[in-house]
């Protein structure tokens, strides 16, 4: 299959510096000098398939800056997972470069924090236990990690579950139980591939915030991707809106919002000028959302 | 409540009560049959024959279980240790298991039984023999089994193991061999009652022992009462068998959810 170029990339709108988020707590985050924490340069992605080969990413290009909290928000199929996957070197793109922290991703990277969007909890293992699986893999001290694992649980309201099963547990816990394990080594970098999609609205709502409060706590980038648009402007820095056959970036929107943001932000009119601008992006590419 | 009603409850949550009450009433009509119809003993025994040799026999028959005993579960645990580790070896890697699952189903459809009179052209009458088909029976279900529950693990919690930097080895350790125990243990109950029925096809091909050659001689010798009998006992050596290992399953992997109970489908030969 060629590699058609019509209009995938649109680096002028995001090769440059981000907003930075220093000063996030402030309305306006200030233009910026945060170093980038992940480079995607040019990365292509072609799946083999029986009817021939299928490009599920066409050259996308993305700089995220350190600290920030980078939405990939479209469509069902457009890549998004393809790309987080890739960032993190679980697979490997086809061509292209991807860099963490100045170092070219080559292999699974393991100074990351990483969420699906099931938990992904062993059945059989507590919940301490689980989040403790992180300590024991990266050979980390047990007491000192145990500590921090109960503090972290108590922190997302499980401290009253530490020997509970999984399955002992509600969709929402659980899912909390595993963002407490993507972070228990502090990464820098956090990938969440729709941490929060398969839960209802209200317990979707009460993570956000959690993730927000989490987020505003300790520094570190964040690649979150969603197909929820209330969701992305919610918590996002940037919302970079993919599009999908093959996917591409499609456009990179900066959500000038201030911080710590609420709930009722979104019945703002400054919430639904973002969202409206979302849904035009979608409308242009022909997209239901 | 009145008496009736509190009854009715207990049963509706003590099932047991009611297969009890089954079983004594077939038991009575079967004695009854026999009365009603004048069934000649060595057609068919009153149960109560059947239990007095149970009773009185039993010098004969526990030596004959022990030994049955013995071969069972020397071919089913040879069958756990080369088809556990034959699945491992398997699963090591894409060639192999391309290679290799094919024959494995292929050699699944031969009838083992068909192959315990070459077996002692090889091995000899006896143990040997008995093990060897004993272990035929039950290893195909444990390979599969254990290729199965390996290669169902969810790829997600590879993924996330290998995020955490986690090796092969730990991986294997930690997340793939746990998930794969509830199918490994299915395939060691199915497997564990073809281990009976194949030490049995090893007695029958004339052993001097065990629990198949007295089923043999007290067929010749038109014993229909002992026979019943040595049935019976071949059918509680495999009913323990198969508890040991539920009871195993359920100490060793609890969080397991669909066991709620007992799991009542071994499979059969
Ligand atoms: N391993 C694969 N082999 C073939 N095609 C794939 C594979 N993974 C994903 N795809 C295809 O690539 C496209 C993008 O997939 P994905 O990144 O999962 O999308 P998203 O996460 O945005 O829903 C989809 O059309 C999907 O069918
Ligand atoms: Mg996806």
């Amino acid at each position: 299959m060629p590699m058609l170029r019509i209009d995938g990339r649109c680096d002028g709108q995001f090769d440059g510096q981000p907003a930075s988020v220093h000063d996030r707590m402030t309305a306006m985050p200030a233009q910026a000098t945060a170093r980038p924490s992940v480079i995607i340069d040019d990365v292509s992605q072609v799946y083999p398939t029986r009817n021939g080969d299928y490009l599920a990413l066409d050259r996308v290009s993305l700089t995220i800056a350190q600290g920030e909290f980078v939405s990939l928000l479209g469509p069902s199929g457009c890549g998004k997972s393809t790309l987080l996957k890739a960032v993190s070197g679980l697979t490997r793109h086809t061509s292209g470069r991807i860099e963490i922290g100045g170092h070219p991703v080559v292999k699974p990277q393991t100074d990351i924090g990483i969420v699906f969007q099931e938990p992904f909890l062993l059945e059989w293992r507590s919940v301490l236990r689980n989040v403790m699986l992180q300590a024991e893999f990266r050979k980390l001290d047990k007491a000192v990690y145990t500590e921090k694992a109960r503090d972290l649980l108590e922190r997302v309201g499980l401290g009253g579950f530490l020997d509970s099963l999984p399955h002992e547990l509600s969709g929402g816990m659980r899912q909390r139980a595993a963002i407490c394990r993507a972070m228990l080594h502090d990464p820098s970098l956090l990938l969440m591939d729709e941490p929060f999609g398969a839960l209802d609205a209200m317990t979707r709502d009460n993570l956000n915030l959690l993730l927000q409060d989490i987020w505003l706590r300790s520094p570190k980038t964040v690649l979150f991707v969603t197909h929820g648009v209330t969701e992305a402007i919610l918590l996002s820095d940037r919302v970079v809106v993919m599009s999908p056959r093959p996917g591409r970036i499609a456009e990179v929107i900066t959500i000038d919002l201030p911080r710590p943001r609420t709930l009722k932000l979104r019945a703002t009119p400054e919430f639904g000028r973002y969202a409206h601008q979302i849904h035009e992006v979608f409308r242009s590419l022909g997209v239901d959302s | 409540m009145d008496l009736s009603a509190k009854i009715r409850n207990y049963i509706r949550f003590h099932n047991w009560i009611l297969t009890v009450i089954v079983v004594v009433l077939m038991i009575a009509a079967w004695h009854l049959a026999i009365v009603a119809f004048d069934v000649q003993p060595f057609v068919l025994p009153k149960p109560a024959d059947v239990l007095a040799s149970v009773i009185y026999g039993a010098g004969d028959f526990l030596p004959a279980a022990l030994s049955t005993t013995k071969s069972i579960l020397g071919g089913f645990l040879l069958a756990v240790g080369l088809g556990v580790g034959l699945a491992l070896v398997l699963l090591s890697s894409r060639t192999l298991e391309r290679a290799f699952f094919p024959l494995l189903v292929g050699a699944q459809l031969v009838p083992k039984v068909a192959l315990a009179p070459l077996l002692t052209v090889w091995l000899g009458i006896g143990r040997p023999t008995e093990i060897m088909v004993a272990f035929l029976l039950s290893f195909f279900p444990i390979v599969v089994n254990t290729m199965i529950g390996i290669k169902g693990v969810e790829l997600g919690k590879l993924d996330v193991a290998r995020s955490m930097g986690a090796g092969p080895m730990g991986i294997f350790i930690k997340v793939t061999l746990p998930s794969a125990l509830p199918s490994i243990f299915a395939g060691m109950k199915v497997a564990s009652t073809l281990a009976v029925v194949g030490a049995i096809v090893g007695e029958f091909i004339g052993a001097r022992d065990g629990l198949g050659n007295v089923l043999l001689t007290a067929n010749s010798n038109f014993d229909t009462a002992t026979m019943f009998a040595a049935i019976l006992y071949l059918t509680v050596i495999g009913m323990v068998l198969f508890f040991a290992l539920e009871l195993i399953e359920h100490f060793s992997i609890p969080w397991h959810h669909s066991k709620r109970g007992l799991n009542l489908t071994p499979g059969g030969a």
